[in-house]
């Protein structure tokens, strides 16, 4: 088991209740092992949120963005133990601008 | 009724008081759409080297998009450009409302003002008709006292008002040009232009209609568009958060800019989040003209400050940057600049720098008027945006922006203005953000985001990114490779939606590409254009911004970062440790562009290409053949 730390933004504060958190979890993991366990915690609402798809450069694209210690998932499909104890997971919404 | 692009180009000489509406060169339209487009090529051909960005020759020009009015949504935009006298560099300032539509309105693309008025003025436009009014009672007052003195005296609120406040008056270079009260054109120093001109506000009131070449099928269009905007997750996040929403974001990615980006991170964002403004502030959504997504907000902070329009560079810029955290304080700053007419990213990046400048000792409280200039010191914030807009002891020494200020503090100052060309870098560290990075660098107005907005090195995927920009890395926004093309792509496509008048949010994906746009332009102009014309006019109106820049000197020297972006990695958070490698980032992007890689002038190839030889031979390095090499 690791302790790991999540930041939310958007929607998941709603769903979650909390901007952030702290909890244990088996390390390493992948983000679905995180999503599922989240899922798990907060419902299937979770899980929906974070597989919006929004229209990117002109294609379907995640509409959540995660990173993982900093640098994002590139691509959602793959399944490697990017999770480890102590890392933080952040799950931000896609946007841009100022 | 339809409208008419016969006599679309309306020329103002102040220190004269004539006038002419003259026909709007259909050349000009092929060549370089409207707005941005058509007033950079305006401007460089109007001006020459070396004029002086306060004189009355240097002329304000007021441009509406080619779609701006129109049926298609969130076509509020114009553009004001002039030589900024903050860079003395090409500068513009662009803005939504519904000052853009009523120009069109007024069957008015392009305003041109030039002159000097012997008095405060105002200009009133009517449907072919111009007054030229006295300004002296407006003199000194407030955006709002300003607006409402205007309605009063012509007896209507059916007009729209574009206008200055204090700021602009006093010639501050970070003051904006301000419409419907919270409007910002706030960049570049147009303002200061505008107030140099002894030119209050410019008025218009316009009973033309819009033009539909076919109502049925742009009716199709419109619903098509409706549909695609009300699937997307985004469009719902942004119509009810807007941009407040990016301050978790920015702090989610480490590149906030505390304390004038000594930091990046901060672990208790919440004071100042998207959540809190909804639940405590805003009052109810607020859109420009003809937009669907309302991303702005009327908001109240007690009995003590109503306002509407609050942005995240707004919000980061009056408070993070200054260490403030106190979010009541922020939103009646924000307002005092609105009223006040200033560019809150530059009023906040002067004050960060000053405050910075305190830390380090290099000013006393003495010499700041006796203000406490501790970081985070909400009411010496208010009491500097004030002082500044009227260059008031302390103030005066901030009016025209940190690099100015720092020349006169000293040369360990000069290190603390983060800018480039001397406009405030945004609020995105670019060392967690490389093509943000570059993007400052080579934007042709200074330090700025939206020339390239290139989100996509956050937000797009590895395929998309080597489909476009050849390489993975592209989208990973530590790498330096591929962010050259990235930005040369972005900021073609991006002066599209300011030549077209649509505004950045409709741009960023639902019409992003020239295939999407162009299929927009038949239905609402009469106008209609290729793809790879639309690409093509993108560069163009990029080279004719680049070759206006290197006529007054500009060159790969001046497309940099501040020190501290370079060399001083950093301290915390998500994207600790990180500093920006710009030179090879500099290389690609001149090679995508076609510019030499030793002086960033656009190659005579490249020009020629473009068909800007006229242009060309304005410049003294063409016609003496110390130009770049032809490759």
């Amino acid at each position: 088991m690791g302790n790991i730390k999540i930041f939310y933004a958007y929607r998941l504060r709603e769903i979650t209740g909390k901007s952030s958190e702290e909890l244990e979890l088996n390390t390493p993991s992948s983000i679905h092992d995180l999503i599922d366990h989240l899922a798990q915690i907060y419902g299937p609402e979770f899980s929906e949120e974070t597989c919006l798809e929004s229209l990117e450069f002109g294609q379907r694209s995640s509409f959540y963005l995660i990173f993982v210690d900093g640098k994002k998932i590139p691509d959602l499909r793959k399944f490697e133990p990017l999770i480890k104890n102590q890392s933080e997971v952040t799950f931000l919404p896609l946007t841009g601008g100022g | 009724m339809t409208r008419t692009l016969e006599k679309g180009l309306l020329r103002i000489d102040l220190s004269s008081r004539n006038f002419e509406f003259e026909p709007m060169p259909q050349e000009l339209i092929r060549k370089y759409l409207g707005g941005r487009g058509i007033n950079s090529k305006l401007l460089f051909d109007i001006t020459f080297e070396g004029i002086d960005p306060l004189a009355p020759e240097n002329p304000l020009i007021v441009g509406a998009g080619l779609l701006t009015g129109s049926a298609i949504p969130s076509t509020s935009r114009f553009t004001i450009s002039a030589k900024s006298p903050l860079t003395g560099c090409l500068g513009d300032a662009n803005s939504g409302g519904f000052f853009g539509p009523e120009m069109k309105f007024a069957r008015i693309n392009h305003i041109i003002i030039q002159g000097k008025a012997e008095n405060p003025v105002y200009v009133f436009v009517r449907d072919g008709d111009l007054e030229i009014k006295n300004a002296r009672a407006l003199w000194g007052k407030t955006i709002p006292e300003a607006d409402a003195a205007i309605r009063k005296e012509l007896g209507t609120d059916e007009v729209q008002i574009l206008l200055i406040g204090p700021a602009g008056e006093n010639l501050s270079n970070i003051g904006s040009v301000m419409n419907n009260l919270s409007r910002a054109a706030a960049r570049s120093g147009m303002a200061a232009v505008m107030g140099s001109k002894y030119l209050k506000a410019i008025v218009v009131k316009g009973n033309g209609g819009t033009f539909v070449r076919d109502k049925d099928k742009t009716f199709s269009l419109l619903r098509e568009i409706r549909e695609s905007l009300f699937a997307d997750p985004w469009f719902h996040m942004h119509s009810t958060v807007g941009t407040t929403g990016l301050t978790e974001n920015y702090n989610g990615l480490g590149v906030m800019p505390i304390r004038n980006f000594q930091e990046g991170y901060i672990k208790d964002i919440d004071t100042i989040s998207a959540e809190k403004f909804l639940k405590h502030f805003a009052v109810k959504r607020k859109s420009c003209f003809n937009c669907m997504i309302h991303c702005s907000h009327y908001y109240s902070v007690g009995s003590e400050c109503n306002e509407e329009g609050l942005e995240y560079e707004s919000i980061a810029a009056l408070g993070p940057r200054c260490g403030n955290f106190d979010f009541k304080n922020i939103l009646r700053a924000n307002a005092i600049c609105n009223r006040l007419g200033l560019d809150t990213i530059g009023a906040g990046d002067a004050i960060g720098f000053l405050m910075e400048c305190y830390q380090r000792g290099l000013i006393t409280k003495k010499q700041a008027d006796g203000l406490d200039l501790s970081w985070g010191n909400g009411e010496t914030i208010i009491r500097l945006l004030y002082k500044l807009a009227l260059r008031e002891g302390i103030g005066d020494l901030l009016a025209d922006g940190a690099l100015k200020a720092s020349k006169q503090i000293g040369p360990e100052a000069e290190s603390l203005a983060m800018h480039v060309k001397g406009q405030a870098v945004i609020a995105g560290d670019p060392r967690g953000l490389k093509a943000w990075g570059l993007g400052y660098a080579v934007s042709s107005r200074g330090a700025d985001h939206l020339r390239a907005l290139p989100v996509a090195e956050y937000s797009s995927t590895p395929e998309i990114a080597k489909k476009l920009w050849g390489t993975e890395a592209a989208a990973d926004r530590f790498a330096t490779a591929g962010k050259g093309k990235l930005v040369r792509w972005c900021e073609d496509v991006r002066v599209l939606s300011d030549a077209l008048g649509i505004c950045r949010f409709m741009t960023r994906t639902t019409f992003l590409f020239p295939e999407q746009l162009a299929k927009l332009i038949p239905f609402v102009s009469k106008f209609e254009f290729s793809s790879q014309e639309l690409a093509k006019i993108g560069e163009r109106i990029n080279n004719i911004e680049r070759l206006f820049n290197v006529r007054e000197g500009f060159s790969r020297k001046d497309d940099t970062l501040p020190e501290r972006f370079l060399s001083e990695p950093l301290p915390d958070g998500p994207s600790k440790g990180s500093v920006v490698n710009l030179d090879p980032m500099l290389d690609e992007y001149y090679e995508a562009r076609g510019w030499s890689l030793e002086n960033g002038y656009p190659t005579e190839k490249k020009l020629r290409d473009l068909g800007l030889e006229k242009e060309m031979q304005c410049l003294k390095i063409y016609k003496t053949n110390k130009n770049p090499s032809n490759g």
